[in-house]
């Protein structure tokens, strides 16, 4: 199974994937496209990965995740291809007995998946110009 | 020989999703890779620092060993998220 998708991601999903009847909390994170990058107008992204390895990566941190936070379960979908302003380039989900446990390992696998996970994004904006974008919203020509 | 893909801005300022490459000399690692990718592609040198390197679909470190027949990918920075 991919963690991957050309298709919009929707909570509902994820919500969904993620439910148990020994569940006391579900928490999602979605992350979306913003309109603005560094004072520049964006008009969309697009995501590539290297898929093979990124699934293996993926795979390996929901297992982490459950162990160190004690989850029942978690679904992780990413998008590839362009994606509009606004809509969302990943959604997370996390299942837990408690909510703190869900609300703590929703937020390290969405840390760990921006510094760990081999997917690429680029920013395309208004003025026609483009670039490459690594984590913190930093431009890849920019960080050697 | 070994094969080595390149990603995303790597794909775009070399023109090229994959390249051969013939192995030097053993031990051959991935450090030694990154000198040759540079030496190739001068004008991309500055990045070497800051790729992130697999082996077969495992990511390794600098000193990782690479032989004949081995897939490498040579990858930018990651934008996930």
């Amino acid at each position: 199974m991919s963690h991957f998708t050309r298709k919009p991601l929707t909570t509902y999903d994820a919500e969904t994937a993620v439910s148990d009847d020994a569940a006391g909390a579900i928490v999602s994170f979605v992350g979306t496209t913003r309109n603005r990058h560094a004072g520049k107008a964006v008009n969309y992204l697009e995501y590539e990965a290297q898929e093979q390895l990124a699934n293996k990566v993926i795979e390996k941190m929901c297992a982490e995740a459950c162990q160190k936070f004690n989850l029942i379960r978690v679904y992780v979908r990413h998008r590839l291809g362009s994606v509009e302003i606004g809509e969302a380039s990943v959604v997370i989900a996390a299942s837990s007995g408690h909510r703190g446990a869900a609300f703590d390992g929703c937020r390290w696998l969405i840390d760990t998946l921006k510094t760990t996970v081999p997917i690429f994004k680029k920013e395309y904006y208004e003025d026609g110009t483009s670039i490459w974008v690594g984590p913190d919203g930093k431009a890849v020509e920019r960080m050697q | 020989m070994i094969i080595v893909r390149y990603h995303a801005l790597l794909r775009e300022r070399t023109n090229r999703t994959e390249e051969i490459y013939p192995l030097p000399t053993p031990p051959f690692n991935a450090e030694r890779l990154l000198d040759l990718f540079a030496q190739k592609y001068p004008m991309l040198a500055k990045f070497a620092p800051i790729l992130h390197i697999a082996v077969n679909n495992e990511l390794v470190s600098r000193e990782a060993e690479i032989s004949a027949g081995d897939l490498v990918d040579l990858m930018p920075p990651f934008g996930g998220g």
